[in-house]
């Protein structure tokens, strides 16, 4: 058995995917360009939702419309410090890939009442939804520099 | 490793093990009775371990050819990405402009990811054709003996 496994493995993968699928994992990118802020989000739905499948159940439609108006209002997801700033756009996608998969797609773009460079951006994702355990963050600077890392903590990051 | 030269063995070398199993028991009718009931029974398992070889092999040469289409697909996503990022240097510095370059850092890191992934299997699959192809270049010299 040992000898066909790898066949199994170099032979199933013929999909060159954007991005692994899992579970617990969130992929976060941030830019700025003077006073705006563009957020993106993408993970698998267990990751946010807590559970892969469309919402069937009435506990599941709840948690489903929860997240959605969460990430819509921005309801304690990101806060700029010392600055304040409005939804300029926003908008949250799932794609149900498979039985108990699907993936989520989102991006909120903010305006805020000045120049964000500096500002120190607070990310509060883990708390919020539960079924994050590690977020993949980058960050597009104004100066064009790139900050990336990988974290289980919710986290700080200057803009 | 040795599942699959034991299929392969039973696959192409059959009638080898037949031969010598008559030579050796003599001109004896009682024996020659139980030997040829052994060799039906043989025979039943020597079809069936075809059978599941045969299959096997298909879906190797199907899983392959599906394996060059991802590679092609694979090429196809490299011209784009180039494109893209010569895109993005005309493009210049606005918001949709750093969204873009977001994704390729992202796709680019997938990439990068994937196919060191796949040159990885990639090598273990070739370890295992090239003990295929010394166990064809062994059969073939029996092949040259016995015929």
């Amino acid at each position: 058995m040992k000898l066909i496994l790898p066949f199994l493995i170099i032979f199933s993968q013929n999909v060159f995917a954007l991005g692994a699928h899992v579970h617990g994992l969130a992929a976060l990118d941030v830019a700025t360009d003077k006073n705006q802020v563009l957020i993106m989000f993408k993970a698998p739905g267990f990751s946010v939702f807590g559970f892969g499948h469309a919402p069937n159940s009435k506990e599941d439609k709840i948690t489903f419309s929860k997240v959605k108006k969460s990430w819509a209002q921005n309801e304690g997801l990101f806060r700029l410090k010392g600055s304040s700033c409005k939804i300029k756009s926003s908008d949250l996608s799932v794609e149900f890939t498979g039985k108990n998969h699907s993936e989520v797609n989102a991006e909120v773009t903010l305006n805020c009442d000045k120049e964000v460079k500096g500002i120190e951006l607070e990310i509060k994702l883990i708390k919020a939804w539960i079924g994050i355990k590690e977020i993949h963050f980058q960050l597009l600077r104004e100066d064009g520099s790139v900050v990336s890392k990988k974290t289980k903590k919710d986290f700080n990051i200057k803009l | 490793m040795r599942l699959l030269f034991i299929l392969l063995f039973v696959t192409s070398c059959s009638h080898i093990g037949g031969g010598h199993h008559h030579g050796h028991h003599g001109h004896n009718h009682g024996s020659h009775k139980k030997d040829h009931a052994n060799y039906k029974l043989d025979h039943e398992k020597l079809k069936a371990d075809h059978k599941k070889a045969m299959a096997l092999f298909d879906w190797a040469l199907k899983n392959l050819t599906e394996h060059e289409k991802a590679i092609s697909q694979h090429e196809k996503e490299i011209v784009k990405h180039e494109a893209d990022h010569k895109k993005l240097v005309n493009d210049g510095k606005s918001l949709e402009a750093k969204k873009t370059k977001l994704k390729i850092i992202r796709l680019h890191a997938d990439m990068a990811e994937g196919h060191s992934h796949r040159m990885k299997d990639h090598k273990e699959m070739m370890e295992i054709v090239e003990d295929l192809r010394k166990f064809k270049k062994e059969m073939e010299s029996h092949e040259g003996h016995n015929h």
